[in-house]
């Protein structure tokens, strides 16, 4: 907490909104907030499907698992909104439920973990929920490691699947990721199929 | 009176052409250079060349949903689905709605279809070989259904002529069982292909890979321009550097003053004079107006495909065909085949980790048949090739080989393991009880009937497919394959989208529906020049063969006109 006045600002605003909007902030929104070591994250979209926290939850997670470095990443990217487009729009019904439930699931597991909301944790230990969430999935769907035995664990390891594919499938089909993080050439002209890999441009092609 | 005789006059032409794809643009073009006002119908909609292409240029980030269709929409494709890999955003366009277009399948078949201007010729696979004697012979050999009352010598002048002007890239090896063609320079292997190629002429006396020979320009040629290495082929290319019937047939056809094309025009039936035992036009159903109206000709060319055209034939019906047009031997509709595939291995390749390539090629590699060339087996009969080709693993291998985070995008940059994977495409025997009929059950937004499909891979494909399998896996052994993974998954029949047969071509009017003109045995001057003609499949992709064919029945077509034969 580095502005205390800036942060009863801003709850001062959200207890404004509330009333504005005539809705009651859920007691882990005022957890987060009182907690206070975290700014309340921003979206860079408007969610039409999720509902606030899931909308939230998705794109700080999406932004931890392809993160900003000297390139943008997912959140920078639009990757939120690409998950969205896809779990409201191209998933099944069955998929649509399952998706939901795997993200509550691993809303909880991130809070038992941290004790905390995953949203407000910092970029760390966000980082660190992340890396169990992918050992424990990998574990799960490919053998590799130990397999999580209960529930709980087993339901986050497979929404965190999902939610990196779509976090991946996103990111490298945008502009970002194509061609700042990879490399794409509209039209490449020639083909050459056996060269040094700095003369192809040193880096894995997006298509 | 006088009015009757100038709209009939005026709905007169020399030549009818059905259908506008690979086959019907390649009548539309041979017919009008030779002279012949051709009134070409097509059953879909215009699609100009690159102005109706809406999606060639985008790039990935402009394709909604990751270039997937939304739940909903999909709904619409449920059988054009089943590829996998046809309907996306940037191809839904070229492709049926099943549920405007319903048939009834019996058991599984997948009828993968696109009703428009072009055809299927704008989003095929463009490989393109030739059929051999092996082929031609096979039937006879093998006491399999009918002799094809062709040889290779019949067909090799007119495989010629076609490559010479669509222009195929590929490279002579010298096989019986895979002739020679007339070819654009080899488009180049990777590093990867070239070991496996190598492996193979080290470890193999029966079998060698070779690049696969298709439809795309490695040089420019006949005025198009050469292959831009975009490998976005089926969207349509703004380079017209593959082989469709919008840059290759329909300009050659549109330049001889002679073509009339008509659009929306669904070929109902083919109409039957009697007296003078001939076709005399088709009638058709404008599908925009959902008027009624009839052309004339001296010949009709049926091009609407296999189904397409078989359907056509079966819905002519009258007192002299009351089993549809040509229908005597009672063969019309019989001995469907498609190619069966999707199955074979994959595995990764060391040592080649510093290399890379540029450019993305539009075509793989290939392994010519090599079962049933020389030796005999016992455990079945004809053979298959492989399609493949090697690449480095991408950004797909994210989610399960690499972690998250900063590490995740390092990592990623570096390309991962090459891969190389081999597909069997194999060979389907004609089988009599393979069949489609009409039905009026069922009909579809236009009222009209629609096929009852039912048709199996039987033994002989299953037990070939083991070996498909199994010889995928000696060849990427023999390369040194490490972490080798086989797959079978066979699907319906129709997946390789290759409907063969229907109306196929014979030396007996009894047995047979077209003679070795592909002319209707019992209505001379009805000719069917597309995949209805199979008598066998082979286990080459078809659709060079369609177009020889086309090209030599035109000519003969032609002749047979000025001779007052027809």
């Amino acid at each position: 907490m580095e502005n205390t006045s800036k942060n009863i600002n801003r709850r001062e605003a959200l207890r404004r909104t509330a009333l504005v909007m005539g809705t009651a902030l859920s007691a882990s929104t005022v957890a987060g907030i009182m907690q206070g070591c975290k700014a309340e994250p921003e979206l860079a979209w408007t969610p039409a499907y999720f509902d606030e926290p899931q909308a939230k939850f998705v794109s700080l997670m999406s932004g931890t698992i392809i993160p900003k470095t000297a390139t943008g990443g997912a959140r920078e990217a639009g990757v939120p909104g690409f998950i969205e487009a896809m779990v409201s729009k191209v998933f099944q019904e069955e998929q649509q439920k399952e998706f939901a439930d795997g993200m509550a699931a691993c809303m909880a597991w991130c809070n038992d973990q941290a004790g905390n909301e995953f949203i407000y944790l910092d970029e760390e230990k966000q980082l660190e929920l992340a890396q169990g969430l992918d050992n424990a999935a990998k574990a799960q769907r490919l053998g590799i490691g130990e397999a999580p035995d209960d529930d709980q664990t087993k339901q986050a390891a497979d929404f965190f699947w999902v939610m990196k594919e779509l976090t991946v499938t996103g990111f490298f089909t945008s502009e970002v990721g194509a061609t700042q993080v990879l490399q794409y050439k509209a039209i490449p002209g020639t083909y050459e199929g056996c060269i040094p890999l700095s003369e192809a441009g040193g880096k894995t092609w997006a298509t | 009176m006088n009015l009757n005789i100038k709209a009939k006059e005026q709905q007169t032409y020399d030549a009818i052409v059905v259908g506008t794809g690979i086959s019907g643009g390649w009548a539309a073009k041979e017919l009008t250079e030779k002279g012949l006002k051709t009134l070409v119908l097509e059953r879909g909609r215009m699609v100009e060349h690159l102005k109706d292409y809406p999606t060639m240029n985008k790039a990935p980030w402009e394709l909604p949903y990751g270039d997937r269709l939304p739940a909903e929409e999909a709904k619409d494709y449920y059988v054009q689905n089943r590829t996998g890999y046809t309907v996306r955003q940037s191809t839904k366009h070229f492709w049926i709605k099943d549920t405007e277009h319903p048939y009834t399948e019996v058991k599984r078949f997948d009828w993968i279809r696109g009703y428009h201007v072009g055809g299927r010729s704008l989003m095929w696979g463009r490989q393109s070989y030739r059929l051999s004697d092996m082929d031609f012979e096979a039937n006879l050999k093998d006491g399999v259904a009918v002799d094809w009352p062709v040889r290779y010598s019949d067909l090799s002048p007119w495989y010629d002529y076609v490559e010479s002007f669509i222009g195929v890239q590929g490279q002579n090896e010298g096989l019986p069982q895979l002739p020679d063609g007339k070819f654009l320079p080899a488009m180049e292997m990777n590093c990867v292909e070239k070991h496996v190629k190598e492996s193979i002429a080290k470890n193999f006396d029966d079998r060698i890979l070779t690049m696969g020979r298709s439809a795309n320009l490695s040089q420019n040629h006949n005025g198009r321009s050469r292959c831009n290495y975009r490998n976005l082929c089926t969207r349509g290319c703004p380079f017209g550097a593959y082989f469709s019937t919008q840059s290759s047939t329909m300009p050659a056809a549109v330049a001889t003053g002679n073509m009339t094309l008509r659009p929306h025009s669904i070929v109902t039936e083919v109409l039957y004079d009697k007296e003078k035992g001939k076709a005399t036009g088709v009638r058709i159903l404008d599908a925009e107006t959902g008027e009624t109206m009839e052309f004339y000709a001296k010949i009709v060319f049926l091009n609407a495909s296999a189904l397409g055209s078989t359907w056509i034939l079966l819905n002519s019906t009258s007192d002299v065909f009351p089993d549809g047009m040509g229908n005597g031997s009672g063969e019309l509709g019989h001995n469907l085949m498609d190619h069966h595939f999707r199955v074979g291995a994959s595995g990764n390749i060391d040592g080649f980790e510093d290399r890379y390539y540029s450019g993305r090629r539009p075509s793989g590699i290939y392994v010519p048949r090599f079962r049933n060339v020389n030796e005999q087996r016992t455990d079945y009969i004809r053979g298959f090739g492989y399609q493949g080709g090697a690449s480095r693993e991408g950004w797909q291998r994210s989610v399960a080989e690499l972690g998250v985070g900063r590490q995740l995008k390092e990592e990623v940059t570096t390309p991962g393991e090459w891969r190389m994977g081999l597909t069997g495409f194999g060979e389907c025997l004609p089988y009599h009880e393979n069949h489609v009929k009409l039905t009026t059950d069922k009909v579809d937004k236009f009222g009209l009937p629609t096929f009852v499909i039912d048709c199996e891979f039987k033994e002989n494909e299953l037990t070939m497919r083991k070996d498909m399998m199994q010889s995928a896996v000696d060849i990427l052994e023999a390369s040194g394959a490490k972490n080798i993974q086989t797959y079978d998954n066979i699907g319906g029949p129709g997946l390789g989208i290759h409907e063969m047969g229907t109306a196929r071509m014979g030396r007996d009017p009894k047995t047979s529906v077209l003679n070795k003109w592909n002319q209707l045995h019992e209505v001379p001057n009805v000719f069917v020049t597309d995949g209805a003609a199979m008598t066998s499949a082979g286990c080459q992709n078809p659709s060079l063969t369609y177009m020889a064919l086309t090209a030599r029945a035109a000519d003969f077509a032609v002749n047979e006109l000025k001779r007052n034969n027809l």
